[in-house]
């Protein structure tokens, strides 16, 4: 972690996200574009696969950097809370949860119509993904409980530690070492 | 450091836990040495690493299918302009912040005041009738004005000579009438304007 500013900008090495916070609040905007080069691709790529929506991930993915850039002076870069990676996907994580929230009621129904589409026709955003493999693989982890494939997506695409994934999801460690390997079990069995 | 292997209810758990590199080096320890005695741990753990693998190949391989799109990009680029907003205006209290912590702001007013008073004073002199020299207050150049004492001040010279030049000037017109009243073969009569006496008194 880097502590003294000058250094900071002299170092050829990859700065820290703390470090980049810390110059974000003097007015540095390319340390936002770094941040964001940094974990907008895997966090975008996170949220589709939660949503199963490129639109309505957008959407969350933007309201998620809204709320960094709301409460980033109040983020305190020293704590041990995880860091700004599991901030960031612990906010992700929130607005897909209120989201399903507020649409709790239609999913089901949508989600019913959905499965029975898909059948019938692949999703126009998913068409480029012709194999038979890869549809198979995207179908199963759709059909994961929602708490699974929150565990197995936060592994995978925020790479944060099941420590901080049992943290952000409130919920015992024990609890989100078993999602994760029963995710990982139902797509072994699905793809075999 | 406070041990995490009490927490954990079953082998997966230990494994995945062991397989991520969390576990304390105390416990990490301990089920490298239960690792070394039972076979059959051992075998899960193969087959666990294996199932992880295979995992994290697919998705990695889902997401190849579907690379990053304009529309990813054009997104991408919104959150980073929010971010680079967002530091402008972290540098903008900065910026004005000197001017608001003067030590006595006050006397910014006090010399403002004294400025507008002045400029006042300025515009209700300008107006005032002007107090230009009168003739009769002049004194008529000795002729030739020649050549000046050296004792004038350049005030009183240069008043001195623009009369001379003005007496010439004037010398010249009258010059110029009477030498067309020659050419005319008129009577030159210098009539001087003499007031009247009331005969009656």
């Amino acid at each position: 972690m880097d502590t003294v500013l000058s250094a900071d900008i002299t170092t050829p090495v990859q700065r820290s996200d703390e470090g980049l916070i810390r110059r974000l609040r003097v007015g540095d905007g390319a340390a936002g574009n770094e941040l964001v080069t940094r974990h907008g691709p895997a966090l975008l790529r996170y949220l589709r696969r939660l949503v199963r929506s490129d639109h309505l991930a957008e959407e969350l993915h933007q309201q998620t950097w809204t709320s960094i850039v709301e409460h980033l002076d109040r983020f305190d870069v020293g704590s041990a809370g995880g860091g700004f990676k599991a901030w960031l996907y612990r906010i992700a994580t929130n607005k897909a949860n209120d989201h399903w929230r507020s649409q709790g009621r239609e999913k089901s129904a949508k989600e019913g119509m959905r499965l029975i589409g898909e059948e019938m026709m692949p999703d126009a955003g998913h068409r480029a993904m012709n194999t038979e493999q890869h549809e198979k693989l995207r179908k199963a982890i759709d059909a994961l409980p929602e708490h699974q494939k929150q565990v197995l997506m936060l592994r995978y695409y925020g790479n944060l530690k099941f420590i901080e994934i049992a943290q952000m999801l409130g919920c015992p460690l024990n609890t989100a070492l078993g999602r994760m390997h029963k995710a990982m079990l139902r797509l072994k069995q699905v793809m075999s | 450091m406070k041990s995490v292997l009490k927490q954990l209810a079953d082998n997966e758990s230990i494994l995945l836990m062991y397989l991520a590199d969390e576990l304390p080096p105390r416990d990490r320890q301990a089920v490298e040495q239960r690792l070394a005695s039972d076979g059959e741990l051992r075998r899960q753990l193969e087959a666990l690493s294996e199932l992880q693998e295979f995992c994290q190949k697919s998705i990695r391989a889902l997401d190849a299918q579907s690379p990053a799109d304009l529309t990813e990009s054009a997104t991408l680029r919104r959150a980073g302009r929010l971010l680079q907003q967002w530091a402008l205006l972290q540098r903008r209290p900065e910026e004005t912040g000197p001017l608001t912590t003067r030590p006595i702001p006050w006397l910014r007013y006090g010399l403002s005041a004294a400025a507008v008073m002045g400029l006042a004073y300025l515009v209700w002199w300008g107006n005032q009738p002007a107090s230009a020299p009168q003739l009769t207050d002049v004194v008529p150049p000795p002729n030739p004005p020649a050549q000046f004492d050296d004792t004038l001040s350049p005030d009183v010279k240069l008043s001195m000579l623009l009369d001379t030049m003005n007496a010439s000037a004037a010398d010249d017109s009258v010059d110029r009438q009477v030498a067309a009243a020659d050419a005319r073969g008129d009577d030159i009569n210098f009539s001087v304007d003499v007031p009247k006496q009331d005969d009656s008194q």
